[in-house]
């Protein structure tokens, strides 16, 4: 058969040669050259207002210099999203990871992921939740076999679990938040990075639950980290947190239909753990506003009647004369200049950081949880900036759109309502220690001359010590003082805060506990101009 | 170039005079004081202001009392000292037409002069606030020729009604009418309140509503010169009869 092409047929042929050509260009057929792979929380569950890990692994095929912005919805009106930069430098067939700490408010919408060079947006990625996948807490297995832990979907509350791979271990103990026990059957210590390792040690000292099957499965020679945390058979609380082993495999099937591993899992989530003296409610004892000061407020005063005094004069001496216009715009100029310059100085200067830090002493590990309540004021609005040091992760305390500089380590935004308050976590080395050697005689080690004006609180009494009682005290039982007699503790902000301190360790019962103001400038975060903040540093730990 | 004489020596007076320098004196004093009172850094955290910034509600405050200074001192509710009455200019050899340009153009000047004089007071919220202070730039465009308007007819006031009472009481009506009535039309008839129109060129910029704002209150002081002029005309016809 011929086919005669002829008229409109043979126009066709260069167009069809051109689509041709372009259909096997190298740019229609390359792969894509980047790909963006990202998991958020702990084996994908996300529990409301919780730090979630977020996980996110780019490949590129081209080198990127660039930055990787994370922009995770805000729950509040308008939508503007949380945003975190974080730097990006890929080589050429290369891959970098980075591992976040977000808190996901709205989960019906996207998590979004976007990659610029420049001002050129190279890639987009979403990922999406779902409100299904929000839980009131996690039980995270480290197994081989996803199965075992089906029990707790019938379970009062919504509780799920997640079965996890040694990669899947958060890098930062902040992002347990949402795990309510840690559970370790089958370990590879070799690809556990150290940091990994220290997040699971941090989080159980600070109250974490970790539950360890079968110990002769893993081999322990190689995670010592986990070999320190175990204890030599049953349970042992490591800071305030717990470990238990299982020397069976609760999750062989016999063990699970026995419901072994249903009693001993649930047997650790009711053991209810150590209340935090740090309460959310801390936050509320520190200012939200500041008024100018009376100096910058005397100065535009003077500046304002200056102002007056100057154009009457102007006016009389220049009002009738020629050009007298041109010296009064010139004067009205040069004034408005100077006080709009004065007025937006006194607005930036007006901004400053006001912040409680709570060190619960973890005893005996040397350590202490900080938690920093800070509040952000700028009475007058703009923006503002607070560095994060290092070791410290903070977040705002409610929902705000601010920016998250992971790089810099830098937290930026504007508070339209005047004040915003956020929240640092971080662990320090705090060697203090507190002992009863005696019915009425008291030990204090460590420390040093950080701690000025403790006291020691037991059931709404306080025992006031002395500034130089040199590390032993012999304690007078008749000066226990009553808390809540009025003027006790004060009304500045380290008053109230060891107000609802005490409130908090009251439900620990039959405890006495140390607690007091000590100087160390390690706890909370930093400003750009420290000179107008204030920080009231307090340390809390139980005496044994 | 030639200026206009009355307006020439109508503003003299109202720059130099004792009076006028009190009553300068006293407007910014009260703009000051505005300024400071809105210091407290609560105050802009109020429902009310929120909706509507502070810098706006001052700038809605120096409109209205630039508005009122210009027009009481033209129709002589204020009295500067060696200011010339219409009844004056009507005797003098000056036509009819200058008279009414120069009564026109003395009070867009003096409410120029006001408006500029409070600047320095709004550049204090402005920067305190963080707020552009292109806002007076905008509110300007209504500002003046509202202020003008009833500046010439101030003018007007003072030829044509002779009892003082008489002419402070339709004065303050014409006041009323414009800042309160005005704003209590119904849309889109409250944009002839010189109240809506800053708070839509402050807030919206320079639109269709906020120019025909401007030139509806610039053609009333042009219609208020032109009635000032008559006057005089009918001043001068009844002098000769």
């Amino acid at each position: 058969m011929t086919i005669r092409l002829q008229g409109h047929g043979l126009r066709a042929v260069p167009l069809l040669l051109v689509v041709g050509l372009l259909a096997l260009s190298p740019s229609a057929r390359a792969a894509p050259t980047m790909e963006v792979r990202a998991v958020i929380g702990m084996g994908g569950w996300i529990t409301p207002a919780e730090t979630a890990p977020l996980r996110i692994d780019v490949r590129s095929a081209s080198p990127v210099d660039g930055v990787l912005a994370v922009e995770v919805p805000s729950g509040i009106r308008g939508g503007a999203p949380v945003t975190h930069l974080v730097p990006l430098h890929v080589p050429a067939g290369g891959r970098q990871q980075a591992n976040l700490d977000v808190v996901v408010h709205d989960p019906r919408r996207p998590v979004v992921l976007v990659i610029r060079e420049g001002r050129v947006e190279r890639a987009r990625h979403e990922v999406r939740i779902g409100v299904g996948r929000v839980v009131d807490g996690v039980v995270a297995a480290l197994t081989q076999e996803a199965a075992g832990l089906e029990f707790l979907a019938a379970m009062e509350g919504k509780r799920r679990a997640a079965y996890l791979t040694e990669a899947d271990l958060p890098v930062r103990w902040q992002s347990y938040d949402g795990v309510d026990l840690l559970i370790v059957r089958d370990l590879e210590p070799r690809v556990v990075l150290s940091a990994q390792e220290r997040a699971v040690v941090e989080w159980i000292a600070q109250g974490g639950r970790l539950l360890v099957v079968a110990p002769h499965r893993l081999t322990l020679s190689e995670a010592r980290w986990l070999r320190d945390l175990l204890p030599p058979r049953g349970r042992r609380t490591y800071g305030r947190g717990v470990v238990e082993v299982a020397a069976e495999d609760l999750f062989a099937p016999d063990r699970r239909a026995r419901g072994d591993l249903r009693n001993q899992v649930l047997a650790l989530l009711d053991d209810a753990a150590t209340p935090s003296a740090a309460d959310p409610a801390l936050s509320t004892v520190l200012p939200s506003t500041r008024p100018l000061s009376g100096g910058t407020q005397l100065a535009l005063a003077f500046l304002s009647l200056l102002y007056v005094v100057a154009a009457r004069r102007l006016l009389h001496r220049c009002g009738a004369s020629r050009g007298g216009w041109i010296a009064m715009a010139a004067f009205v100029g040069v004034s408005t200049a100077v006080l709009h310059t004065f007025a937006a100085g006194a607005r930036t200067a007006a901004t400053s950081l006001s912040q409680l830090s709570i060190a619960e002493v973890l005893d005996p590990l040397g350590q202490a949880r900080v938690t920093t309540y800070a509040s952000i004021i700028a009475p007058y609005g703009g923006r503002f900036v607070v560095r994060v040091p290092d070791g410290v992760t903070a977040r705002t305390l409610t929902d705000a759109p601010v920016t998250y500089e992971e790089g810099r380590r830098e937290i930026r935004g504007s508070t339209p309502a005047g004040q915003i308050s956020l929240v640092a976590r971080q662990i320090v080395t705090f060697p203090l220690s507190a002992r009863r050697v005696g019915p009425d005689i008291l030990v204090v080690a460590g420390g040093g001359s950080r701690l000025q004006g403790l006291v020691l609180y037991r059931q709404r009494q306080l025992y006031r010590l002395p500034s130089d009682f040199g590390g032993m005290i012999r304690l007078d039982p008749s000066r226990w003082e009553p808390v809540d007699r009025p003027g006790t503790l004060g009304v500045d902000v380290a008053g109230r805060a060891m107000d609802l301190i005490f409130r908090q360790l009251d439900r620990t019962v039959d405890a006495t506990w140390l607690v007091g103001p000590i100087a160390d400038d390690r706890l909370g975060i930093r400003t750009e101009r420290p000179a107008g903040d204030d920080a009231v540093r307090l340390a809390v730990i139980e005496v044994r | 170039m030639r200026v206009n004489p009355v307006f020439r020596s109508d503003l003299r007076h109202r720059l130099t005079s004792r009076k006028a320098a009190a009553m300068i004196t006293v407007y910014l004093a009260v703009l000051g004081a505005l300024a400071f009172l809105s210091l407290p850094p609560d105050l802009g955290r109020l429902d009310d202001l929120r909706q509507e910034s502070l810098l706006l509600a001052f700038i809605i405050v120096e409109t209205v009392l630039a508005a009122y200074l210009t027009s009481a001192t033209a129709s002589g509710e204020i009295v500067v000292e060696g200011e010339k009455t219409m009844w004056d200019l009507a005797a003098s050899p000056f036509p009819p037409g200058v008279i009414g340009r120069g009564k026109i153009l003395t009070g867009a000047t003096f409410a120029l002069l006001l408006m500029g004089l409070g600047t320095p007071f709004l550049a204090i919220l402005s920067g305190i606030r963080g707020e552009p202070l292109q806002a007076l730039a905008r509110a300007a465009v209504v500002a003046l020729p509202f202020a003008a308007a009833l500046g010439a007819l101030g003018a007007l006031y003072a030829g044509v009604f002779e009892s003082d009472f008489t002419r402070s009481f339709v004065h303050w009506l014409t006041l009323l009418v414009l800042v309160v009535g005005a704003t209590a039309l119904p849309a889109p008839w409250d944009t002839l309140s010189p109240v809506r129109l800053v708070m839509l060129a402050v807030r919206d910029g320079w639109g269709l509503r906020v120019f025909l704002g401007a030139a509806l209150y610039a053609a009333l002081a042009a219609a208020a010169g032109l009635a000032i002029s008559r006057r005089v005309d009918a001043i001068r016809g009844t002098a000769q009869e």
